[in-house]
């Protein structure tokens, strides 16, 4: 293939996925009149460059249900309605969004993320499978595995096991995990990466990645990645504001909707940081033990050296307690169980020789009352809020 | 070509999984075509979405002659020049404007469409034509401006010229579009691209 059936490729693939500028729709107009060979070649390249982003049309899909669900419907009653099963429990998905795709159409996830953190967080881990269907799990822990060809889903110890999308099919099956505060999940994904899921995070990911060039997946929330090795497959994690495409191991990513906090953490390998925008390109490669930070005020990227544990812990169940760190420990304990706690100036500024680890229970009052057994404080809570006051 | 028939057929017999894939495949290259047109995200995705619940609800009296897509296509194309009627009209505009022939051949032969369709916007054409009846020094000023979106001082800078002169080559051209262009019907819209 030379180098213009190349570019003339690009650009078609780029008017299929309807991510093509004017200049590059005109310039395919050019290539069509030169010959009726390329206007052949044009429908044989339309069918190579079949839609890539399936994430992002099961997304446009979803959207177009949720407006029109009621009123499309199939001629004969009885027939499988492929996506509308679920179509009471996936509304809050859409419910008050609104997206500014156009402004950066490069960005296919951008209608995933405006979804997923425009909707509530739901009481029990929730997942969305692909074909439309919905599991609630019970457990504070969840554990959710997909099998290597992307054909099930396993649930809880293999207890429920879930047929999902066609592993031939260049086109994956999405799903989505919602895990409410105060809980996590762990899951294991089709390439054999591990993914712990903090409390109030979503997670979009594929049921497999086969004949895929990156292995992509969406977070919202915080994270921490185990990714299996496969130079030839970069995996990224997608979030709101960042890229990250791991060039090592494991990995802890922060970003909270409604926050100022975008970090990641590396533990072990290599980790490459990447704001999004166009217009504002700042990349950065993390080593181990180092903490990537978005500074959206200086709008610069930060890099420091940090005791990662502290960053992780939470995957284990508990809260790491160093001194003097009485501040981040409340803000941690606050998104986990995505509430709000009071404590006076005085009391945070005090020194304190908190260390040890504080276990995150499923009942957010036993780590109120761990904590006031550490500090010598006592708890009440007052108007949804948690006031922490000296004994 | 065959898979299409198939699904259009599959479609017009009320078959829901194969509208979802329809759907799957080609909205993205018409709400970019929309987006060409207008310039609000929401409101270009309303008119695409609006135009597949349209094509689903009249599946069956669509003629079979005509693909599903390019029936989507008119339609699309319709509602978005509606649109913009009520609507002022983008910075962007003016470049679609000047390449609208170029893109709607691509489309009308990826959805095989007759090339001399019938009811093809003559404003476009219009558009251009008085673009390039500039004189040579104000359509380059013009352009820079308005199609590529450069500052006044980057393009005072990029032409040796002053600031002040550049302004003056702006007003002029608006004033002289805005009198080549004041016979259009559409002519409401047109102008308040050119203020």
């Amino acid at each position: 293939m030379n180098n213009n059936l190349l570019h003339i490729k690009t650009l078609v693939g780029k008017y299929i996925d309807g991510t093509a500028s004017i200049e590059e729709i005109a310039a395919i107009h050019v290539w069509l009149n030169e010959s009726e060979t390329n206007k052949v070649a044009f429908t044989k390249l339309k069918q190579e460059c079949k839609q890539k982003q399936q994430s992002l049309a099961n997304a446009d899909w979803l959207k177009f249900e949720q407006k029109y669900g009621n009123a499309v419907k199939p001629n004969k009653k009885g027939k499988r309605l492929l996506g509308f099963i679920s179509i009471a429990a996936s509304i809050s998905l859409v419910v008050g969004v609104s997206i500014h795709l156009m402004s950066n159409i490069q960005d296919n996830y951008s209608t995933i993320l405006a979804e997923a953190s425009a909707a509530e967080v739901p009481e029990k881990t929730t997942i969305n499978l692909s074909d439309g269907e919905q599991i609630t799990l019970e457990t504070s822990h969840s554990v959710v595995e997909v099998d290597e060809q992307g054909k099930q889903i396993l649930l809880e110890d293999k207890q429920v096991v879930e047929e999902i999308g066609d592993a031939e099919s260049s086109k994956p099956g999405i799903n989505q995990i919602i895990v409410p505060y105060g809980k996590t999940a762990e899951l294991l994904l089709a390439d054999g990466t591990k993914v712990w899921l903090n409390a109030g995070s979503r997670f979009v990911f594929p049921d497999h990645f086969n004949k895929q060039p990156n292995r992509e997946v969406v977070l919202i929330g915080e994270a921490f990645f185990d990714v299996s090795h496969n130079a030839d497959q970069p995996f990224k994690v997608i979030t709101d504001e960042m890229v990250y495409t791991v060039l090592g191991t494991s990995f802890n990513i922060q970003s909270l909707p409604n926050s100022t906090s975008v970090s990641a953490v590396l533990v072990e390998g290599s980790l490459q940081v990447e704001k999004k925008t166009l217009l504002n390109k700042q990349k950065v490669i993390l080593k181990p033990g180092q903490k990537s930070q978005f500074l959206a005020k200086q709008d610069r990227m930060h890099v420091t050296n940090v005791n990662t544990a502290f960053y992780t812990s939470w995957k284990d169940g508990y809260l790491m307690l160093d001194k003097n760190r009485l501040g981040k420990l409340i803000e941690q304990i606050e998104q986990f169980y995505h509430s709000e706690l009071v404590i006076s100036h005085e009391l945070i500024n005090v020194p304190t020789q908190l260390s040890g680890k504080l276990l995150l229970d499923e009942d957010p009052e036993q780590v109120y009352s761990a904590l006031c057994d550490l500090t010598g404080m006592t708890y009440r809570i007052v108007a949804d809020k948690v006031v922490f006051e000296k004994q | 070509m065959i898979q299409e028939k198939k699904i259009a057929q599959q479609i017009r017999e009320g078959n829901l999984e194969a509208f979802q894939e329809f759907y799957k495949s080609y909205f993205r290259r018409l709400l970019n075509y929309a987006a060409m047109f207008i310039n609000q995200s929401d409101v270009a995705e309303d008119i695409v979405q609006e135009a597949f619940f349209k094509l689903w609800n009249n599946r069956e009296a669509i003629n079979e002659e005509q693909t599903l897509v390019g029936w989507l296509y008119r339609a699309i194309r319709n509602q978005c020049i509606n649109q913009l009627k009520q609507q002022k009209v983008h910075e962007k505009f003016i470049e679609f404007a000047s390449n609208y022939e170029a893109i709607d051949k691509v489309y009308k032969h990826d959805f095989e469409l007759p090339l001399n369709d019938a009811d093809d916007f003559y404003v476009w054409a219009e558009i251009k034509r008085a673009i390039e009846s500039l004189p040579e020094k104000r359509r380059e000023v013009y352009q820079l401006s308005k199609i590529e979106g450069h500052s006044h001082n980057e393009i005072a800078k990029e032409l040796a010229i002053t600031t002040k002169g550049v302004e003056r080559h702006i007003t002029l051209a608006n004033r002289a579009l805005r009198s080549k262009l004041k016979h259009l019907k559409t002519a409401i819209f047109v102008l308040a691209l050119l203020p």
